[in-house]
């Protein structure tokens, strides 16, 4: 890359991420496997959630398959119906993590996990208030990013689709206005589906993107975490790049004129 | 004793929270614990009395969330 378009890394939280990629820990056939792939993504910020033990039955423990990567963990709130139960969660992940990393997620709709706005943004109040570097997963409404962040919000982390659906950027339109006001850095959530989804992204001038479902439920996890890692690098410098401006006509790459009048003689 | 753990009802010999946490298997290294909704510092697990009635719940971190 030249000078004029070299990259920053992008940092919040006190934390620096060189990787544009976060990831998920949801969906993965064995605590191996979301190793490996987490390796292949390259990815510096994991997320996963806070949740009550069950003695009786399975224990899906999250930490060891972890444990000595080079990432930054980020516990969520999933699972949490309001701002009340959010925050119990985020105090909890303090508690047992010491971090105060927390991505606030609260969606009571069980069909579509669309996140609450109002408690969204009141839980998102609250931590910031107590310290907490909040990454506020939200619709993909631009006011409510503003107000986000307005909040003291890290991050925000707008929907492209609903998750897991691998829809891809449904909401794009929205992301533009939201990215193009943008108060904290945007990390777009949720229904990347894709690679190309996730360039789409970056392509739009997106902070990050963070992806779970489309990596883990793919046949090869490990490799579509590294087709992920060269999407979001590539989108990334073409944003950097500056992309040229779209047009309802052509335009011709060479000059059309001068060859027809060269011609001319001859074809008649 | 009677005590309700993690929404199931158990019966138990500890004294403290620290003593319950000590008979549990498979606790993990990073939990944290509310005894009756409210979050126990570590420091603390070993002063909070267990009484008849109480509950109790342990947490941990979980593969999931939205993404």
């Amino acid at each position: 890359m030249t000078a004029n378009n070299a990259d920053m890394p992008l940092s919040f939280g006190g934390k620096t991420f060189r990787s544009r990629l976060f990831t998920g820990t949801g969906k993965f056939a064995s605590g191996a496997l979301l190793r490996e792939a987490v390796l292949a993504s390259g990815t510096e910020l994991v997320t996963m959630a806070v949740k009550r033990l069950d003695f009786q039955g399975h224990s899906d423990a999250i930490l060891p398959a972890l444990k000595d990567l080079p990432v930054t963990l980020l516990p969520n709130t999933s699972g949490a119906r309001t701002a009340k139960e959010a925050v119990f969660a985020a105090h909890l992940a303090r508690e047992a993590l010491g971090t105060d990393f927390i991505k606030v997620e609260i969606h009571p709709d069980v069909r579509y996990l669309m996140p609450d706005p109002v408690e969204t943004l009141r839980a998102t109040e609250i931590l910031a208030g107590e310290g907490f570097h909040v990454m506020a997963y939200c619709g993909a409404d631009p006011m409510l990013c503003l107000r986000l962040a307005r909040a003291g919000a890290a991050a925000v982390m707008p929907l492209g689709a609903p998750i897991g659906s691998n829809q891809g950027l449904t909401t794009r339109a929205m992301l533009k206005i939201i990215i193009a006001q943008k108060e904290a850095p945007v990390v777009v959530d949720a229904g990347i589906g894709l690679p190309s989804h996730a360039a789409e992204a970056m392509e739009l001038g997106a902070d990050a993107v963070l992806v779970n479902t489309a990596i883990s439920v793919s046949r090869d996890p490990v490799t579509m975490a590294r087709a992920f890692a060269g999407a979001v690098a590539a989108g990334r410098m073409a944003w950097l790049a500056g992309p040229g401006a779209v047009s309802g006509e052509a335009h011709a790459t060479s000059p059309l004129e001068a060859f027809l009048r060269d011609t001319d003689g001859d074809l008649s | 004793m009677k005590i309700q753990l993690n929404g199931v009802p158990a019966d138990t010999e500890a004294g403290t929270l620290r003593e319950l946490l000590d008979t549990l298997p498979d606790l993990p290294e990073h939990y944290a614990v509310a005894l009756n909704d409210e979050i126990i510092p570590k420091e603390k697990l070993s002063a909070a009395g267990l009484h008849e009635g109480d509950t109790v719940e342990v947490f941990s971190f979980m593969a999931g969330g939205a993404c």
